[in-house]
């Protein structure tokens, strides 16, 4: 009797001991939580009122009237609005700028809570005679804003039907806008990594117009963007810019991939430069230029001191030497100030002295010839601190000195006074 | 100073001693470590040619000196003084200096300017009838213009400038002339078919001998013209240029050869006539020196070529601005050559550029 109750003691025992381990495997009714989907005809309610110490009653009543108008107009939107009323968390108090992450944060909350989709936000001062209030109503899934409205007036009756509008118009807003938003937001969970030769370059999302999020600053070859919660596959424009550099757009027209970019290099502002060349009639020597840019990379002042011989090196050819010292004015013709590939014109004049160094019939074997150029052209492919730049020039020759009078020409070829030289930028 | 008429073939010909460049002066040359910085620049610009190309006329690195010719002669009262014809260098051993020549035909009459062949400075002007545009110097060494319509030899002592015409007189037209060992030889071509080739020799003060004509050639080339003789104590050599078809370096290994041609069937068929085909040439555009044949020919640009007259070859060429109207003259020793641009009424005196 007492072996058959040890038995069954033993295997209601075990029974016990097999459910108890069951029970830590699998517990009853644990299933693994799925992501919530938001109520999209649903929303809550968050008040923000600012303190009134002289008049706390009203400025509630104030608030209560601007909940009621909101909290009716979006009722008869066919919006359920949870009956609780959130207060704005201190830890998000602030500027009015970031009450949509407010949004988000309370969207959040209200997920937890009732899973609503929609957060409208008010926000409430009374300020003496003066009532001031906001009403915006804000997507808790993406933080986006559908809708807004402000607004000041008399802290009396006549406030109300005010009140009743500035809440029926954001109500309007967000019925027109909610079906658009609702659509699935899918956001990328990446920063993006860009590639730029020139430390110094900095980055920032979007453009000064239309608003923008730095994105950090090259220290080396490449760089990790900061975080940008952009929608996946949505492009995305980042302006490259540096102090001094003319700065660039470009877009992304996948948006934000794993894949680097490769970021273009950036054009300096010139303002002045530097350069050499040499040209065909005097390859036998070389140019100095400075230019002086009043209006960077649009319209530029040069002089020229160019040095060189025309000797011929055959028996009885002895050196001539020529410095011609050159001022002109120029402008670019192109709209594009960064463009790699420039052209420009410009006007100027010249004197060219010219010695014989062996010319034993002369008196004072020296002369100096005074021209004049209506015309120069050039073509220039910029770099971003240099540029290639191909001359040519029409000028007049007044014959003061060893230079015929007229246009000046080469042999028979022409009005072909070609140079070529480089540019530095400083 | 490369004289190319030392391989001339012939056996018993022995050409003329060639003086040295001047070691400094005007004939001096650059010095070799300028060359040597320079060389490899020149070796990547030079197979282009780019290195020729000047802003300014070619010339002028070969410049010695420049005078406004036009200028002096207006000065003077000169009518037309921009109309230069002839330009002659010529060495007289009466002064031992070279002279600068220029001839004009202006409306009152035939002009000769005599420069200093070394500064261009003017000596003298003269305005005369018996002026010509053959330009030489005589037996005697006294500079000579001749061949104006028929009139008296005039000529001229370097020593004082003095201008005195003697009793005879030449024909005008296609005259050149030459002298050699106290002989001037005058030489006349008629290209009147089949092309009639003529001299007359002087031994002594511009005593007239019988003339001693001969064909040119067995039937008639071309339109040539005689351009220029060069002689100076061995051989004799001439050129003739054409506008048609061919020019000609004709050489003799010394006077003898030559005079003796004109009892052959023609000049170009004489024992001793060495004929060389040349390019065509501009009117009036061909001398003859000791440093080769010199012709003027416009291709794409104004060139003065120098040919090889024992060959043919061509030896180098420079590229002048012709601006419409360049008188050019070269000395018959290949060491100076001048140019006279009417534009501007500028007269050159260069080194040449070999």
């Amino acid at each position: 009797m007492d072996c058959r109750r040890g038995s069954q003691n033993m295997i209601l025992f075990f029974l016990f001991l097999y459910i108890f381990i069951l029970g830590l495997l699998f517990p009853l009714g644990a299933q693994e939580s799925a992501p919530r989907e938001l109520d999209t005809k649903a929303g809550v309610l968050v008040l923000d009122r600012a303190p009134s110490p002289e008049a706390e009653e009203d400025a509630q009543r104030f608030a209560d009237a601007v909940v009621a108008s909101t909290r009716a107009a979006f009722v008869e939107r066919g919006l359920t609005i949870d009956p609780k009323l959130l207060g704005a968390r201190s830890d998000i108090r602030g500027t009015w700028e970031t009450e949509n992450q407010g949004a988000q944060i309370a969207g959040n909350q209200v997920e937890r809570e009732a899973g609503a989709r929609w957060v409208l936000w008010i926000r409430t001062a009374l300020d003496g005679n003066r009532l001031f209030w906001r009403i915006g109503v804000y997507d808790a899934e993406s933080g986006a804003l559908l809708g807004a409205d402000s607004y000041s007036t008399f802290a009396g009756l006549s406030a109300l039907p005010v009140i009743d509008d500035s809440a029926k118009r954001v109500a309007q807003e967000w019925e027109k806008a909610k079906d658009r938003v609702a659509e699935k937001v899918e956001l990328v969970s990446i920063s993006q990594r860009f590639i730029s030769p020139d430390p110094g370059v900095s980055i920032r999302f979007g453009t000064d117009r239309f608003g923008s999020w730095e994105g950090g600053t090259f220290s080396s070859r490449e760089l990790s963007a900061a975080y940008v919660p952009f929608r996946r596959g949505q492009p995305v424009t980042v302006e490259v810019y540096r102090e001094g550099y003319w700065s660039k757009e470009v877009t992304l027209p996948k948006g934000i991939q794993e894949k680097p970019v490769l970021l273009p290099r950036l054009q300096k502002k010139t303002q002045t430069a530097w350069g050499v060349n040499t040209g065909i009639g005097r390859l036998l020597g070389a140019a100095l230029v400075y230019r002086w840019y009043p209006v960077p990379d649009r319209v530029f002042l040069k002089t020229e001191n160019a040095v060189w011989d025309s000797q011929r090196f055959t028996p009885g050819s002895s050196p001539v030497l020529h410095d011609e010292l050159r001022f002109g004015v120029g402008a670019y013709l192109q709209n594009r100030v960064d463009a790699a590939f420039r052209y420009s014109l410009g006007l100027g004049a010249s004197a060219i002295g010219t010695v014989l160094l062996n010319a034993p019939g002369y008196t004072v074997p020296a002369g100096i010839d005074l021209t004049f150029e209506p015309l120069w052209m050039t073509l220039e492919y910029h770099f971003p601190r240099w540029a290639i730049v191909f001359e040519n020039r029409f000028p007049y020759s007044l014959g003061t000195g060893f230079l015929y009078p007229g246009w000046m020409s080469i042999d028979r070829m022409g009005p072909l006074f070609f140079s070529l030289g480089v540019l530095l930028k400083w | 100073m490369v004289n190319l008429f030392q391989p001339m073939a012939y056996p018993s010909h022995k050409s003329a001693p060639v003086p040295a460049a001047p070691k400094s002066g005007p004939g001096r040359r650059p010095h070799s470590w300028t060359a040597a910085l320079l060389l490899p620049l020149i070796l990547i610009l030079a197979s282009c040619d780019l290195l020729s190309v000047d802003l300014f006329p070619g010339y002028l690195s070969y410049e010695i000196a420049t005078v406004d010719l036009k200028g002096k002669l207006s000065g003077k009262g000169i009518a037309a003084p921009e109309d230069i014809q002839r330009i002659a260098i010529l060495y007289t051993p009466l002064t031992g200096k070279r002279y600068v020549l220029a001839y004009l035909n202006t409306v009152n009459g035939p002009v000769l300017a005599v420069l200093d062949g070394e500064n261009l400075d003017l000596k003298t002007v003269i305005q005369a009838p018996f002026i010509g545009p053959m330009l030489t110097v005589d037996m005697e060494g006294y500079l000579v213009s001749a061949g104006s319509n028929g009139a008296n030899v005039g000529r001229l002592d370097p020593r004082n400038f003095t201008y005195t015409p003697v009793g005879t007189t030449i024909d005008s037209g296609n005259i050149e002339a030459f002298t050699d060992s106290g002989t001037t030889f005058v030489v006349q071509y008629n290209s009147t078919s089949p092309g009639l080739f003529e001299y007359r020799s002087y031994p002594s003060t511009w005593v007239a001998s019988t003339p001693v004509s001969k064909n040119l050639s067995p039937s008639y080339i071309w339109d040539l013209y005689l351009s220029s003789f060069y002689c100076e104590g061995g051989p004799v050599r001439f050129l003739m240029t054409s506008l048609n078809g061919s020019s000609f370096a004709v050489s003799f290994p010394s006077v003898g050869y030559f005079t003796s041609a004109f009892s052959s069937s023609s000049i170009f068929d004489a024992t001793n006539a060495l004929v060389v085909r040349l390019p065509l040439a501009n009117y009036n555009g061909g001398w003859m020196t000791r440093g080769g044949a010199i012709l003027l020919r416009d291709e794409k640009s104004t060139r003065l070529t120098r040919y090889n007259p024992d060959t043919g070859a061509e030896v180098d060429s420079f590229t002048v601005n012709d601006r419409g109207d360049t008188r050019f003259g070269f000395s018959s020793d290949g060491q100076r050559w001048a140019l006279y641009e009417r534009e501007t009424g500028k007269l050159h005196l260069l080194r040449t550029w070999w």
